[in-house]
């Protein structure tokens, strides 16, 4: 197994690579620049600027230049914030998205995995109904509908919450709520998919004819094999839960790393495009490995290889 | 239970712990909590709905006016504008003289005046500021605001190394001189609004970073050091400003709020939102959606207000068809403006019939741009397109997608069809996409806005001028510049209003840009915000305000 994972480290390098050419050339050819603003400055500000971040350089230049400060951990200055770091923006924000993410797929796994563990062992009753149909119109509803539709009920008709903001620990109630339901959605079709196939194996049927309990069947027997979907969608879901908690953060002005991310390709701040790619790019990439371990842990069929 | 299932809880134990946690936080939360407007009106804090997270708050590189609205609360330059946007107050300068020819202003400054570090303000600091302003290191991106000022665009550009070639003196600690180049009657506005003439406490940049450097970190809470009447207490970058009362501010007797906290609210429906939970005292912007339900239901929260910026097709002269004034004309005049505002920004704008707002600096241009479609079909026809055949597919860029800029281009699009009979394509660009397709004249026609810089019709009037790096339709005619000039020369007032006539009345014959709307603020402000008052400019003067419980 540390075979396995020393190799998939070192496979990470040159990907990462690729990644990084990729990105800093691509967004150097969009039209506009950190600089292009509403109002046109003369073109002798404009050369002052570009001097200034070493954008006058010929592109090769700025790539090295890029990559050599990238070894000793440097992302550089952001163009857009011109008095913070961009490792300092992703120190801040970062922790935030964390944050968000970690509680929003603690609710997507709790409810995710009851709704669908109920439905699967109660198939075609209408306990089965009712979880299935509240999956799919948890699939079915944006964030950025149930989102607002949680915050005129709670935040403005009761009153109980903030309607946005990241301030103390009940503002975090409405953003997570809303972003678990719809992984929780997800994630107990997956469920529900998955133990209902898992409770057709002969290994199950021979597991009740020895006598072992309901709860024994369902928790120690079915239950390993029936999330095995869940875990490969839990991957990237968890990078998306991340990297994707845009319209989110935008909804309940949460001060995370999701905004940045997207914003920084709008306001061409060069610098925090490439940080935050290079930071998802490691993120997706660790998920996926961590995936690969637990699913060979859970099913004897697979081997590290 | 047999002992298997309980070896599985630990892996179950996290989410059902952290529901629990969950359940128990909205039980406890299920009380309609005293809201931030609530307290923050008992103990004089202002929430203050602004837009957009500040780039960074030093105001010699600052570009954008949410950012000013903060920085006019920790600066204070040599004079300031009243509450109403239009009178001139004193600030750091207590009074000033003006030679007779317009030239050379005097400022006296107060000798109370202190830094927030104690340190006294003397006019080498303003003569220190004014040049850094000027430094072409720097990148000042306003730093054409300063430009009335003898020898400041050459030492910009780097023409002269000397400063002593740049207009500023400070022949002492209190006295500060400015030479001009030409009379500027709008000097004083360009000193007051909340831009980039503010003075730094030059030990204070220096000691984080170069005096000449952008992005030091001297901006930041505990490092910077302002003159207004707030302090900077607290940043966190995308989440809020706070700013606390400047004892040291010499007019500390007279403000009465303790502090501001600035929340940037990039999503206008939650900041919306956020004012109806009692979040906020006030929104910098409204969705348009939302006006008629608070006319209705909350008028007294609601407030629209003219905005000094206005909303114009951008025809580019040296590409055709609108390389002939007659098609530019035709365009024009087939917009029906009053249909127009009605059927997207309602009460959000008003039809424009002349490039500059009327009453802009006191002066309303006659009215130049007319509904006459039966003219218009005419001039098409004169300049060889009749019922438009024969003009190539106009292509219409547009500034994003949102919705309401689709909305007006469908709008306009539909009356250059029924009016002209032409066809023209609409082309949404992403921001920067669309910035630099208009600098590099790559366009045929564009929708455009512009907000002036300072309450005068210079600055409108400018965007024609032959050589402006913002004359997008890159039009040009020396009649024009010559009346500018003579604007910006006078110092008889209506020698001024008269070549401002001249530069309408060629607007309107030529048509580089069609204007159709002026804008409007339109905004949330809970009755317990005393003392405000709306203005063009959306200056505020922090000491008129205070909040008291609305009965």
């Amino acid at each position: 197994m540390l075979r396995f994972i020393a190799r998939r480290l070192l496979e990470t390098i040159p990907v990462l690579l690729i990644i990084i050419t990729a990105t800093f050339f691509m967004i150097r050819f969009v039209p506009g620049g950190p600089f292009t603003a509403e109002k046109a400055v003369t073109p002798e500000i404009l050369r002052n600027l570009e001097a200034h971040y070493g954008l006058n350089q010929p592109l090769y230049r700025q790539y090295l230049d890029y990559l050599g400060s990238l070894l000793h951990g440097d992302l550089g200055p952001s163009f857009k914030y011109p008095n913070r770091t961009v490792n300092e923006i992703i120190g801040d924000k970062l922790p935030v998205s964390l944050e968000l993410g970690f509680i929003s797929l603690s609710v997507a796994l709790a409810l995710g995995l009851t709704l669908g563990v109920l439905a699967a062992i109660r198939r075609n009753t209408w306990i089965d109904y009712v979880c299935s149909s509240a999956a799919m119109i948890g699939i079915c509803v944006p964030t950025f509908v149930l989102g607002p539709l949680l915050v005129l009920t709670f935040a403005i008709h009761f009153g109980w919450f903030n309607a946005s903001g990241w301030y103390t620990p009940i503002d975090r109630v409405l953003p997570c709520l809303t972003l678990g339901c719809v992984y929780a959605a997800y994630i107990a079709r997956l469920t529900r998919g998955g133990m209902l196939e898992v409770l057709n194996q002969d290994y199950i049927r021979t597991a009740r004819a020895k006598g072992a309990s309901e709860t024994r069947v369902i928790f120690r027997h079915a239950l390993r094999g029936g999330l095995l979907p869940v875990v490969s969608f839990l991957g990237p879901a968890i990078a998306g839960i991340l990297t994707g908690s845009f319209v989110i953060e935008t909804i309940f002005q949460i001060p995370g790393l999701g905004r940045e991310f997207v914003n920084s390709a709008f306001n061409r701040d060069y610098t925090l495009v490439l940080g935050t790619v290079i930071l998802y790019a490691t993120l997706i990439i660790g998920l996926n490995l961590v995936v690969d371990v637990v699913q060979v842990w859970l099913n004897p069929k697979l081997k590290f290889e | 239970m047999d002992g298997t299932f309980s070896a599985m809880l630990p892996r179950f134990r996290l989410p059902a712990l952290l529901s629990v946690l969950g359940l128990i936080a909205v039980l406890a939360g299920c009380a309609r909590h005293e809201t931030a407007v609530e307290s923050g009106t008992r103990d004089q804090i202002l929430h203050f709905g602004n837009r957009d997270e500040p780039a960074d708050l030093d105001p010699h590189t600052n570009n954008s006016g949410t950012t000013s609205t903060i920085l006019s609360s920790l600066f204070e330059g040599l004079v300031s504008h009243a509450k109403d946007g239009e009178t001139i107050l004193p600030g750091v300068a207590e009074r000033w003289e003006i030679s007779p020819d317009g030239l050379t202003y005097t400022f006296h400054l107060r000798a109370d005046a202190k830094w927030s570090n104690g340190d006294p303000i003397t006019a080498q600091d303003f003569r220190d500021s004014f040049l850094r302003v000027l430094d072409p290191s720097l990148g000042c991106e306003q730093a054409n605001q300063a430009f009335p000022i003898v020898g400041a665009k050459d030492f910009l550009e780097g023409r002269s190394k000397d400063p002593n070639s740049v207009g500023v003196q400070a022949p002492d600690a209190h006295t500060f001189i400015t030479i001009l180049s030409h009379p500027a009657p709008y000097w004083l506005s360009i000193l007051a609004q909340n831009g980039p003439l503010y003075p730094l406490n030059r030990r204070s940049v220096e000691a984080a970073g170069g005096w000449h450097q952008r992005g030091g970190t001297w901006t930041r809470p505990g490092a910077l050091v302002g003159n207004g009447p707030f302090l900077l207490a607290e940043w966190r970058p995308n989440a809020v400003i706070r700013v606390v009362r400047n004892p040291l501010y010499w007019d500390a007797a007279h403000v009465r709020l303790h502090e501001i906290r600035f929340y940037p609210m990039e999503d206008e429906a939650s900041e919306e939102r956020a004012f109806r939970a009692g979040q906020l005292h006030l929104t910098y912007r409204m969705p348009q959606s939302k006006v008629a339900v608070y006319e209705q239901e909350h008028p007294e929260e609601l407030q629209i207000a003219p905005d000094l910026r206005t909303s114009y097709l951008t025809f580019n002269v040296t590409r055709p068809p609108f390389t002939d004034p007659r098609v530019r004309r035709a365009f024009s005049l087939a917009v029906n403006r009053e249909q127009l505002v009605k059927a997207t920004f309602g009460k959000l704008a008003s039809p424009a019939d002349a490039f500059v707002r009327p009453g802009t600096g006191g002066y309303t241009a006659a009215a130049g741009f007319p509904f006459d479609p039966a003219e218009a079909r005419r001039l098409l026809a004169e300049a060889g397109f009749p019922g438009g055949t024969g003009l190539p597919t106009v292509e219409f860029t547009l500034n994003g997608n949102a919705g309401v800029t689709l909305l007006l281009a469908s709008a306009l699009q539909a009356m250059w069809v029924q009016n002209l009979g032409v066809h023209v394509s609409v082309l949404p660009c992403e921001f920067k996409v669309y910035l630099s397709t208009l600098r590099e004249k790559q366009f045929m026609l564009l929708l455009d806005s512009w907000g002036y810089g300072i309450d005068d019709p210079r600055d409108p009037l400018e965007l024609a001028t032959t050589g402006d790096p913002n004359n997008d339709s890159a039009w040009n005619k020396r009649d024009y510049d010559g009346a500018f000039a003579v604007a910006d020369a006078t110092l008889v007032p209506a020698e001024r209003r008269a070549a401002f006539d001249t530069m309408n009345a060629l607007l309107a014959r030529e048509v580089p840009y069609a204007p159709l709307f002026h804008a409007n603020q339109g905004f949330l402000l809970h009755p317990s915000v005393r003392g405000w008052q709306s203005n063009r400019l959306r200056v505020i003067d922090w000491r008129e305000l205070w909040l008291e419980p609305s009965k």
